[in-house]
């Protein structure tokens, strides 16, 4: 893969640390700023800002009313701070944490083509949190069913890739896309039996992916999960970049290859998962957005990384706003990234197809 | 000699052939029916073996027949059914039927299983696709095509069943009272301004998502009938709608469907609706369940709309729910109402902590 060579780590220059902090920062909470101030239910912009101001002030400890007057309604308030305010910042996290595990497989396993579902824990997770629904409908049993799925599809995987020595990353990918093939038929066959008038519904609606049971509690869930998924990940920024130069050279460079994968693949589990149970299969996210960034700033793990974290969270959060806004209707946001993404995703592989003829 | 055998063996064919068609023609007549797809279809009436893939058409068999006997085969989602509410208790043979007729959950029907049940006829959606419904026609099974979306659809489903099991006469009586109670809340409501009509929102589903019924459904006619305006009249069918939405709807009563497991309680505490006047006025209610649900048509749809009629206008139709309940349970099953199956029906339980709702369900 010529995006991977070692030769391209040090093709791009550093950017200035400061500013290119502060847009890392600035884009994310920007984008997050627009999407708060979109909806069906209208509250004007400089109410949107007053309301969170006040919250924020509030939230510190100090009195709010020195600074904002409160000129909107209770409704507003409802529909800034408990409606958009936490699905804004779940779809946020569920990107940042999706991107980000995209990039450390595509890394880990040196193929771009790599994305969350090609581990096998979307799929497990699907599973595990269709079987939940199945079986108990919908609340923490989909969180604990997505969480056992994921952990014991990447069991699966990893006991299929210890009998093989020779070509580990490759049986590793190859593992993965057996058992996401088989639980997806698990999945299949789940919503085969499912209920049609009671269960079929929500099992549907949760798969296509979709923020709409959000609320502080499913936050917080998804906050802790990407928060500690994507700081180990984050932490082994340069180890993804010594993986990725396959397991000879990160022996050679005194790195345990596969401890490294064992504790990447546990962080990239969590973080899925945590995002399937609380919003279901969002596809396209972890494999498109790596992609694409990787074309802006290189493939240097220690750069690549965190933007692909704050990009992830800025596209989601979009996706997810012209989910709930274009109808009234709720459109699931699985249909809005796949739609967004598949033409990106064609258009790198042409792109990539006519770099490799010349 | 040779020619004399063939002879004997000729007589022998006739009188065997002359026998059987007089054994055939005395067991049942042949009626040709019109389904609901415009099929004309020879069946033997009445039918004694009558499978049912639809999940609400055996509670209407049995309620036109009186009996379980002649459902040989039925969804199992209609068994499910028949053992959560009070169906299974009326008809407690509902057990013994066979339920394993279709291929996983739905309608498409497992077209052996259901051969091997030798059936008079086989009643299937005619709404469902071309599949579902070829599958039976081609295994030269005797179908018949049913349509339960509006009111007019359904008195024709039942008008259809009626003949079916003999029983026209009965199913007529059945359609004819759901429309007296049509005609008399129509008499009782005509003049109530739009201003006073309460906006109704039906969630067909609200614990994982918000599926709102919109114009051209069944609980839109029902809404309207029980004297309200539909709040998601700007949609058309059935729809998941985000909060927001619902916030922008801003409806003034909330009807929770019986497809799915969230009660008035769910949204009193979700903080999320706090905004919204059904939810401050306390005025959202689970749809009762009865022998079906009472949120699609059934043959107890009259019942549901007097339920409605009575929380929408209490002061303008004065209606004894629980005598009413009683009236059509003896009507339709024969069964008399004990006040705590009453209570079930009617989720008083779970609706008790509504506005209104003592007072409709006529508290004991």
């Amino acid at each position: 893969m010529s995006t991977l060579d070692a030769t391209m780590l040090q093709q791009r220059r550093p950017i200035a640390a400061p500013l290119a902090i502060g847009a890392l920062v600035l884009l994310p909470v920007a984008t997050a700023m627009l999407c708060l101030s979109a909806g069906r239910y209208q509250v004007p912009a400089g109410h949107v800002f007053g309301i969170l101001l006040h919250d924020v002030l509030r939230l510190l400890g100090l009195d709010p009313t020195a600074v904002v007057t409160a000129t909107w309604t209770p409704t507003e308030r409802i529909v800034v701070t408990t409606v958009r305010l936490p699905r804004v910042l779940m779809a946020g996290f569920a990107g940042a944490g999706l991107a980000l595990s995209g990039a450390v497989l595509q890394g880990m396993f040196r193929n771009p083509l790599v994305g969350p579902q090609t581990i096998g824990a979307a799929s497990g997770a699907s599973l595990g949190g269709v079987v939940a629904i199945l079986l108990f409908g919908f609340g923490l049993p989909v969180h604990l069913g997505a969480f056992g799925g994921a952990a014991l599809a990447l069991a699966a995987v990893l006991i299929v890739h210890r009998g093989d020595g020779v070509s580990p990353v490759l049986t590793l990918v190859l593992a993965g896309v057996v058992v996401g093939a088989f639980c997806s038929a698990l999945v299949g066959f789940v919503t085969f039996i499912a209920d049609p008038e009671v269960r079929l519904p929500g099992i549907v609606f949760w798969l296509l992916g979709s923020f709409a049971a959000a609320s502080w509690p499913n936050l917080a869930l998804l906050t802790a999960c990407t928060l500690v998924g994507g700081g180990v990940m984050l932490a082994m920024r340069w180890r993804v970049n010594v993986l990725s130069l396959g397991d000879e050279e990160a022996r050679s460079l005194g790195v345990a290859p596969g401890r490294d994968r064992v504790i990447l693949l546990a962080a990239t589990c969590l973080a899925i998962s945590a995002q399937v149970a609380v919003s279901g299969t969002i596809g396209w996210v972890g494999l498109v957005i790596p992609n694409l960034v990787r074309m802006v700033v290189g493939a240097d793990h220690r750069r690549l990384l965190p933007v692909s974290a704050v990009a992830g969270a800025a596209f989601l959060m979009a996706a997810d706003t012209l989910a709930r806004d274009l109808s009234a209707a709720e459109i699931p946001v699985g249909i809005v990234t796949a739609i967004v993404g598949t033409p990106v995703f064609a258009w790198l592989l042409r792109r990539h197809a006519r770099g490799q003829a010349a | 000699m040779l020619s004399r055998l063939r002879w004997i063996r000729w007589g022998l064919a006739i009188a065997i052939g002359a026998a059987s068609m007089c054994v055939a023609f005395g067991s049942a007549r042949a009626s040709d029916l019109t389904d609901q797809r415009g099929a004309t279809v020879a069946v033997a009436t009445p039918a004694q073996r009558v499978v049912f893939l639809p999940m609400p058409a055996p509670s209407t068999y049995m309620a036109i027949d009186r009996s379980a006997a002649h459902v040989a085969g039925m969804n199992p989602a209609s068994a499910t059914a028949m053992q959560s509410g009070i169906l299974g208790r009326i008809f407690p043979s509902f057990e013994s039927i066979p339920t394993g007729i279709t291929r996983g959950a739905g309608v498409v029907p497992n077209v052996e299983a259901i051969m091997a049940l030798h059936p008079d006829a086989v009643l299937q959606w005619a709404t469902s696709g071309e599949e579902p419904i070829a599958m039976l026609d081609r295994a030269g099974l005797t179908v018949l095509g049913l349509r339960y979306g509006g009111q007019d659809e359904v008195e024709g489903a039942i008008l259809m069943m009626g003949k079916l099991a003999g029983q026209a006469s009965r199913a007529a009586a059945i359609v004819e009272r759901q429309q007296q109670r049509r005609a008399a809340l129509a008499a009782a409501l005509e003049a109530v301004p739009a201003a006073d009509r309460p906006r109704v929102l039906h969630l067909s589903r609200a614990s994982d998502s918000f599926a709102v019924a919109g114009r051209d459904t069944y609980a839109d006619f029902v809404i309207r009938i029980a004297g309200g305006r539909n709040a998601a009249d700007e949609i058309g069918g059935s729809r998941t709608v985000t909060l927001e939405q619902m916030l922008v709807w801003n409806p003034d009563v909330i009807l929770l469907g019986n497809f799915d497991t969230a009660t008035p309680d769910d949204l009193y505490r979700d903080p999320r609706l706090q905004s919204i006047k059904a939810v401050t006025d306390r005025r959202v209610y689970r749809v009762p369940l009865g022998g079906y649900r009472w949120d699609p048509p059934s043959h107890e749809s009259a019942m549901s709309w007097a339920w409605l009629a009575g929380l929408l206008h209490p002061g303008r139709v004065a209606i004894d729910l629980r005598a009413d309940m009683r009236g059509w349970y003896t009507f339709l099953y024969d069964h008399a109402l004990s006040d705590g199956e009453i209570d079930d029906i009617l989720r008083t339980r779970l609706n008790g902590g509504s506005a209104g709702y003592p007072r409709l369900a006529g508290a004991r």
